[in-house]
């Protein structure tokens, strides 16, 4: 377990310890995997540090690699082919792009 | 024996014998059908109802693990299951204690990966479905969870029960990369949300969560008050899956349902927004993936 500051996180590095609100809130469960939108909210709650699984002194893992947001457009874009004659299904289909375009842009 | 491909759900079930089977399953502990008798009696009290949980020793600890989580975000330590009825109310802690047994149907039949995955995706679907309702103003949110929690119970009871036609259903939804609903149809002429209704119509939950559980794939056959719900669960699915959470069994999105989309008035609703509180809840609900 390593003490580590909410900005040197990495995606996929794994909470060791509930993040806790000042109140005593569980805030993140122990044994979550760091998604970008968990590193925005960390960051957002004001906390400063967590710890995270893994030996003291060293670095995280690797961060995982950031897909494009071709990737990402064309991966959703097989899961939906065959709706998209739906206006509501493009709808969808357009948030759903839009989101995790967003958080990738995002990162953590 | 093959599930013959004519013939009504309940001869085809029959001829399976999956009936029989599913009673044999021993799926709902008796803990949760005294539980769900006891919340039909207004004249229960909080003591009746804790000592009714506390006589599974297992399913207090879970209980209790859960109600301590972020997912509920309760301030403080709740220590006992008294304490969690008198903070959370009957009918938050009766949700709780029914998840806690449907994890036991993923857990302790041999579902291996696929029930892992199908976990959770149904966890997920239930996480959309609770925030989909909060969003749309439905007021039964927690049935919400419960009905995206099991809406895919049918597909682990195939599993078990129907092993080969299980295979082959799996082999077509690869082969012709389609919804595994669809596989279903075609190749055994019933589906998951069919044999999981038959489940929870065993469980004797009200009619709203089966309705939910066995018209989510065509919401629209519903004409009832219920149908809202349904809707809600139907729509939950598509967006567990869009969003990648777990995985039930297929790569693909199904078609969503027009009147469905009307009945929740989904043009007001933001979804980028909602997608953002979905995988809020979704990592919340985290402590419910490592239970497994």
């Amino acid at each position: 377990m390593r003490k580590t500051a909410t900005d040197r996180i990495t995606l996929g590095d794994v909470i060791a310890v509930d993040v806790t609100s000042p109140s005593g809130n569980v805030l993140m469960n122990k044994g979550s995997a760091i998604t970008p939108a968990m590193g925005r909210r960390l960051r957002n709650w004001g906390i400063a540090y967590v710890y995270i699984e893994g030996e003291e002194g060293r670095g995280g893992h690797v961060g995982l690699k950031r897909r494009s947001a071709i990737e990402t457009k064309s991966e959703l874009y097989d899961m939906f082919v065959d709706t998209l004659d739906s206006a509501n299904m493009r709808k969808i289909f357009d948030a759903v792009c839009n989101y995790k375009i967003k958080q990738q842009e995002d990162g953590v | 024996m093959p599930i013959p491909r004519n013939g009504d759900i309940s001869e085809r079930m029959q001829a399976l014998g999956s009936l029989h089977t599913i009673k044999n399953l021993n799926t709902q502990p008796i803990v949760i059908a005294r539980i769900t008798q006891m919340l039909q009696d207004p004249a229960t009290n909080t003591d009746e109802l804790s000592l009714a949980i506390r006589t599974d020793q297992g399913l207090t600890t879970r209980v209790l693990k859960l109600v301590n989580s972020a997912f509920y975000g309760f301030p403080g330590k709740i220590g006992s299951i008294s304490h969690a009825v008198v903070l959370l109310g009957f009918s938050t802690v009766k949700n709780i204690v029914l998840t806690a047994s449907v994890l036991d149907i993923f857990k302790t039949n041999s579902g291996g990966q696929f029930a892992r995955n199908v976990w959770k995706h149904s966890l997920a679907c239930g996480v959309a479905a609770q925030s989909l309702a909060r969003t749309v103003e439905y007021e039964f949110q927690e049935e919400c969870f419960v009905a995206g929690l099991l809406h895919d119970i049918g597909k682990v009871v195939l599993f078990q029960l129907a092993p080969d036609d299980f295979s082959r259903v799996v082999e077509h939804t690869d082969k012709m990369n389609t919804l595994f609903y669809d596989s279903e149809c075609k190749i055994l002429g019933i589906s998951h949300q069919e044999i999981g209704g038959m489940l929870i119509e065993q469980w004797r939950l009200p009619k709203k969560i089966l309705n939910a559980v066995s018209s989510h794939h065509n919401p629209a056959s519903l004409e009832d008050d219920d149908s809202k719900l349904t809707a809600i669960v139907h729509c939950a699915d598509i967006f567990a899956r869009a969003l990648g959470y777990g995985n039930s069994g297929d790569k693909k999105i199904p078609m969503i349902d027009d009147k469905a989309w009307d009945t929740l008035k989904l043009d007001t609703v933001n979804l980028e927004r909602l997608f953002d509180t979905i995988e809020s809840e979704w990592e919340k609900a985290e402590v419910y993936v490592q239970e497994l």
